[in-house]
């Protein structure tokens, strides 16, 4: 995996929510990258930025109500922070594929299978309309799909909830986009057809070349998927390595009690679990430290004053005062 | 407390659902039977639509039963007018997956956790309050929690609350149903330590419903698999988790993402996706899938065979094992 040369570069991204005295930030200082054929994963519980975060770099989140308030996000040379809706417009679907965690919602329910790939081709090729029928039935075959003619004829509410996921992955992949954003892709399927999702997005990553930025919360799905993750935790980047790193030595206290408090299948029950004590602070109460100094055991009097700036370690970044030790 | 008699025992459960046009209809339950004891917790695993919710309702009798026996505490529940279950229902509560839907947003916390008190008519008010703080103190909140509303509290918080509210009878027996999967990592394995703990504490039983295969190797004693609306295969949750025996299991199992980078999948990924249960398969449900289907597998519906002879506690509906 080739990550000197990143395809899609993140650099020191703020953003905020709300209006005049209520607007809060929410995301803060967030950097990372993609290499082309690489999976980054964005990891972190409910309401720590993750969405917000990648949403907002591809120009995705609606605004209002949120708000970049600084920082750049550029795929190859284009900024995508300072393009212009129309231009950005351009750019989804053909440079960036995107597929959500809701299959249902994310398909257009008025319209053929057929009609809305066509539709998504036509925005950005200038095939024929018979170069377009074998590009759609060679992508479908290719995800999976069997009778592609007979899909092609139905809605998305005729389709199970796998078949549907499968066309939404060809419908991001169909123009070769280099970035492919994946919003919890698999969170809605039951665990046999995560694994069939997964298996297939490898294979097209390694087929196709493009980068993967990977939002989830999902800790076994980051071991088994990404090649780095970004661990967040109150709009902030704590942790990024490489996943093997980070499993084997998470240097974040956050990370450790993460990966501590997840249930495993060689977890000993009459141990009880790891628990992470108290509450994630709500944007606006994030104070001046750590946000997790709060919650957290190695927390000592400078975490409560001075928030840790993310300093690069021997396998990744962590931004800790007091990190854990490499066992 | 005897072991010897069982606390549930379901025997042939179906359930039907007709479907639109009155014929056929939806196999919800498919002739499904086993006991539990006393103090057992017992984790129903399967994936969407193979009838574990369903499982746990009918069992309480929030949907009654097609066909088949519940017997609970000596009592024939299939069988009981509703207000004997209404009075049953002190012994049997259940937690559901949803802490935001499942509490009534107008009512005060002191008020929720009373409810069950006040409609079973237990109490004096003053009694009741006390029951209350004591309620709040067992599952870890504040005692100021009893004057706020649902709306005051995260997640994991209105979990404990509707926890809180199923103890207050002092049941015998809890269906939770995917209690811990609208919550956080960190805020489930509050959870979870809380469930064990009140176990421990109250000699409870719990028939914990979840797709969850790690969470459920977390508190389950005896591990059911379901399919289609059957039990493939049952057992000893050890057992279940070292050595799964039908061949649905086994992928179950491997499609779990591991914590460790590139130890990769044990197996192939399982093929296709669950059938339409309106139309299920004939013989074995589970026969298009599996990668170790015989000819007969298509004709012949396996039975559940004891593999663990003798001991009456691992039974697996497989053709390879019979």
């Amino acid at each position: 995996m080739n990550s000197e040369l990143p395809i899609f570069r993140v650099d020191d991204l703020a953003i905020s929510f709300g209006s005049g005295a209520q607007r809060t930030r929410v995301v803060d200082g967030v950097s990372f990258h993609v290499g082309r054929g690489e999976t980054l994963g964005i990891v972190g519980e409910s309401g720590c930025g993750k969405s917000v975060t990648v949403m907002s770099s591809v120009g995705l989140q609606p605004s209002p109500p949120s708000h970049v308030d600084g920082g750049s996000a550029r795929l190859g040379d284009v900024d995508l922070l300072a393009l212009r809706p129309k231009a950005l417009r351009r750019l989804w679907g053909s440079r960036i594929g995107v597929v959500f965690q809701d299959p249902m919602t994310s398909l257009n329910p008025v319209f053929t299978i057929g009609m809305q790939l066509r539709e998504a081709l036509a925005a950005h090729t200038n095939l024929t309309d018979a170069e377009r029928e074998t590009r759609i039935m060679a992508m479908l075959a290719r995800v999976g799909i069997n009778a592609p003619e007979r899909r092609l004829r139905q809605y998305p509410h005729e389709l199970s909830g796998g078949l549907r996921q499968r066309v939404l992955i060809a419908m991001a992949l169909i123009c070769g986009p280099e970035l492919l954003i994946a919003d919890e892709p698999t969170t809605a399927l039951d665990v046999t057809l995560q694994a069939q999702i997964l298996a297939l997005l490898r294979d097209l990553r390694d087929e196709m070349g493009m980068g993967i930025l990977f939002v989830t919360h999902d800790l076994g799905v980051v071991a088994q998927f990404c090649d780095r993750v970004a661990v967040m935790y109150a709009g902030r980047v704590v942790e990024s390595a490489r996943v093997d790193a980070l499993f084997r030595a998470p240097r974040h206290p956050y990370t450790h009690a993460l990966l501590a408090s997840t249930p495993r299948l060689d977890s000993d029950r009459r141990v009880p679990l790891p628990t992470i004590e108290g509450m994630v602070p709500p944007p606006g109460a994030r104070g001046t430290g750590c946000s997790f100094a709060a919650r957290c055991p190695r927390a000592q009097p400078i975490c409560l004053g001075t928030a840790p700036s993310l300093v690069a370690g021997q396998d990744g970044a962590f931004a800790c005062h007091h990190p854990v030790p490499v066992p | 407390m005897s072991d010897a008699l069982p606390l549930l025992e379901v025997d042939s459960l179906v359930k039907t659902f007709p479907n639109r046009n009155g014929r056929g209809g939806i196999h919800a339950l498919n002739r499904v039977s086993f006991t539990q004891r006393r103090g057992e917790t017992i984790g129903i695993v399967g994936e969407s639509g193979c009838g574990k919710s369903t499982l746990g309702r009918t069992i309480l009798q929030l949907i009654r039963p097609t066909s088949g026996d519940v017997r609970f505490l000596g009592k024939q529940l299939t069988l009981l007018p509703d207000e004997a279950l209404r009075q049953m229902r002190r012994h049997m509560q259940m937690i559901f997956q949803d802490p935001f839907a499942s509490l009534d947003p107008r009512m005060n916390v002191a008020s929720l956790i009373a409810e069950p008190l006040v409609i079973h008519r237990l109490g004096t008010a003053a009694e009741q309050a006390t029951e209350v703080a004591r309620l709040l103190e067992t599952v870890g909140l504040p005692a100021e929690a009893a004057k706020r509303y649902p709306h005051e509290f995260s997640g994991g918080q209105r979990q404990r609350i509707c926890i809180a509210r199923a103890l207050a009878l002092h049941p015998e027996l809890i269906v939770a149903d995917e209690p811990v999967s609208a919550l956080d990592v960190s805020i489930q394995s509050q959870i979870l330590n809380l469930l064990n703990v009140l176990k421990r504490e109250r000699g409870l039983t719990y028939l914990f419903i979840s797709h969850n295969l790690a969470v459920v190797k977390y508190v389950a004693d005896t591990v059911a698999v379901m399919y289609l609306g059957r039990i493939v295969e049952m057992g000893p949750a050890e057992q279940i988790y070292e050595d799964p025996k039908h061949p649905y299991t086994q992928s179950l199992i491997a499609a779990i993402p591991a914590l460790q980078p590139g130890s990769g999948p044990s197996a192939p990924p399982l093929q296709g996706e669950t059938p339409d249960p309106e139309h299920p398969p004939t013989g074995c449900a589970f026969h298009p899938r599996c990668p170790h289907a015989m000819a007969r597998c298509a004709t012949e519906a396996p039975k559940a065979v004891d593999i663990a002879p003798g001991s009456g506690r691992h039974a697996v509906a497989c053709h390879l094992h019979d």
